[in-house]
């Protein structure tokens, strides 16, 4: 049961009739979806559509899943659909079955149980040819943390879920769009993608398909020695793309646009299949571009020599500040850094006692609106996915991405006594971190609380039918807005 | 509005302390100061108060800054009291043009005193008057109380 949120729909909303599908297959289709919600939360705009996301992991119990499905649900609760503000683009999910891969009977079963394999005698051509495409390994481990890097395993089943009875189901409208996103590297994006892909089109082939590829930025590091686990080999992460894009080269029929995403430096990760779980990249956030460039295309710009795409950044430091990231990502900063001023002004003015919209929504704050949009902004729980621990981990990640000033963020890797990123607002901040004239000059936040007044005060004077917290976010977006296009305004000059 | 006041400062026996050839005058110039005198600070109130009223409503509180704490609003009532009371002191000293000796004996303190008083009321008055009718004009609605 899709559990659309429609308490106020508006003109926008009304000519939101498209959807863009959105399978998130494998880990890194989880990440790059989690980057995109933290995105449209900022007031990100992808227009025209409505996303909608399918969840595709084998890995169940998987803590990246159970981060980004809670992300889903916040979100749902915060969506409200308006022209402007925080949470305007739909996000439409039957969310409590976001993971369409229990569709399919993978369950914790090994490969081997899954084809069947035990029937085959031993000596038969059938179990020669099972031997001779798969290890023994492959046959007996079980699928329950996913394929393992192994997309000869995944290929199989996913051939399963494309015959299953919800992808069956799974209809595009006209104009809808499709788009998959998920690794070269590993084994379920891998496998996962051309199998959608081609069914998607032989289902439906003036639907238009997108792919988002992420080719190695992260590594693994060597599994601990008394481990059983050690399939995955980061060693040939590079191998397995350079093969999986080959692929793609001479069979690109089933998709319209391609994009690739991928970075040279890399932070090496523990071994745990179990509960990997990497932290927000910067090619993530980069990837969560192609949605909009995917989605705001014409499709008579989709044609074959518009098929393969690129996005760069600026520079190849370590670090990268505003000046380093290129003029694509320029839009997506501006909305997460609104979006983290925000953050600020919404902690901070809860203990401004006689601060007009605090004290205009005082008597609402406990509710469970504002209780989910604060929680979405900041958790203690290391547990929980967060807004702040978004921005953190992009700030400590391989490769830096420090393009927005987030000192108010103290990392654990700065504090030993913390588990968790912890979140301190203080009224002084910079906006930006830039490079050209040195940093952008320390601000107060009190412009942001001035001007989010303003707005609450126009605000007072129509007459919308929009939930508390809708009317809430729209007034504070408005004041931030106006402030910081100054500020990136100046900034530019 | 400043007679009950200044007569507990004597003002009601306050030309008997004059001899007789300047009871008179006395009696003029006191005439004088209750009207041009009492007009004067009347205006003086009304002026400087609101003034600052507005001026702490609708420009300091659009200042950036966290200025619709209490303390600030404290402050411009302070500052908008101590101002009236010395503009009374000297501009009603000025308008009623006293001579010599009246100027040494008129009840000037008394008037500027009450009328600094008279500034808190005000003050207090004009904010809830805001914040009831014109709230949404404002920066500043909850100062000092949300009504």
């Amino acid at each position: 049961m899709a559990t659309t949120r429609t308490n106020n729909v508006t003109t926008e909303n009304l000519v939101r009739q498209s959807t863009l599908h959105v399978f998130c297959i494998g880990g890194s289709g989880l990440r790059i979806l989690r980057s995109l919600i933290m995105l449209l939360a900022s007031g990100y705009d992808i227009k025209g559509y409505k996303i909608k996301p399918y969840l595709v992991d084998p890995h169940l119990q998987s803590k990246e899943l159970s981060e980004v499905s809670d992300l889903i649900a916040k979100y749902h609760k915060l969506y409200y659909g308006t022209n402007n503000g925080f949470f305007k683009t739909p996000i439409e999910a039957d969310i409590n079955n976001l993971n369409v891969m229990t569709s399919t009977n993978v369950n914790d079963k090994s490969f081997g149980t899954f084809i069947g394999s035990q029937a085959c005698q031993t000596g038969s051509p059938e179990s020669m040819l099972i031997e001779m495409l798969y290890s023994k390994k492959n046959i007996e481990t079980s699928m329950s943390v996913g394929f393992k890097g192994s997309p000869n395993v995944g290929s199989v089943v996913f051939q399963d879920f494309v015959n299953s009875k919800w992808f069956s189901s799974f209809q595009p409208t006209q104009n809808d769009r499709v788009i998959l996103v998920g690794s070269l590297f590993g084994g379920t994006g891998a496998s996962g993608i051309p199998a959608i892909a081609d069914a998607i089109k032989k289902k439906s082939a003036a639907t238009k398909v997108g792919v988002i590829a992420l080719i190695p930025y992260f590594a693994l590091g060597e599994p601990a020695e008394n481990s059983q686990h050690r399939e995955i080999n980061s060693e040939i992460f590079d191998i397995k793309s350079f093969a999986a894009l080959k692929y793609y080269a001479d069979n690109a029929n089933s998709f319209d646009r391609f994009y690739v995403f991928g970075d040279t430096e890399k932070k090496v990760y523990n071994y745990d299949e179990e509960s990997q779980g990497n932290d927000a990249h910067i090619i993530e956030l980069a990837a969560s571009q192609a949605f909009k460039d995917f989605a705001e295309e014409q499709d008579t710009d989709l044609t074959p020599s518009t098929r393969w795409n690129q996005i760069v950044i600026d520079t190849n430091k370590p670090t990268l500040n505003y000046d380093d990231c290129g003029e694509g990502l320029k839009t997506a900063i501006s909305c997460l850094s609104d979006f983290y001023s925000f953050s600020k002004v919404f902690f901070l003015m809860q203990r401004e006692t006689f601060y007009p919209f605090y004290r205009g929504y005082k008597g609402v704050l406990d509710t469970e609106d504002f209780k989910t949009l604060n929680d979405f902004i900041y958790e203690e729980d290391p547990q929980k996915y967060s807004f702040i621990r978004f921005m953190g981990e992009l700030h400590d990640n391989k490769r830096a991405f420090n393009a927005i000033d987030t000192r108010d963020i103290i990392s654990p890797e700065n504090d030993v006594q913390l588990d968790h990123y912890r979140f301190v607002p203080s009224a002084r901040f910079h906006l930006l971190n830039r490079d050209r004239n040195g940093a952008d000059g320390t601000r107060v936040i009190s412009s942001q609380f001035v001007k989010i007044n303003d707005s609450y005060r126009r605000s007072l004077k129509k007459q919308e039918e929009i939930t508390p917290v809708s009317a809430f976010l729209n007034a504070a977006q408005e004041g931030i807005r106006e402030v910081n296009v100054k500020q990136y305004t100046a900034n530019l000059k | 509005m400043y007679k009950w006041f200044l007569d507990l400062f004597g003002w009601k026996t306050w030309t008997s302390q004059f001899s007789d050839e300047m009871r008179q005058t006395a009696i003029t110039y006191q005439n004088t100061f209750n009207s041009v005198g009492s007009w004067t600070a009347v205006a003086i109130l009304l002026g400087i108060t609101i003034l600052m009223v507005v001026l702490y409503y609708y420009v300091w509180n659009k200042l950036p800054g966290f200025h619709f704490r209490i303390r600030h609003w404290i402050g411009f009532m302070l500052i908008s009291a101590v101002l009236v009371g010395v503009l009374t002191f000297f501009l009603v000293r000025v308008t009623t043009n006293p001579i010599g000796v009246f100027a040494k004996k008129a009840p000037f303190f008394p008037l500027a005193l009450i009328n600094l008083l008279y500034s808190f009321v005000l003050y207090i008055i004009c904010s809830l008057g805001i914040n009831a009718f014109f709230k949404k004009s404002t920066n500043a609605s909850c100062t000092p109380f949300k009504l």
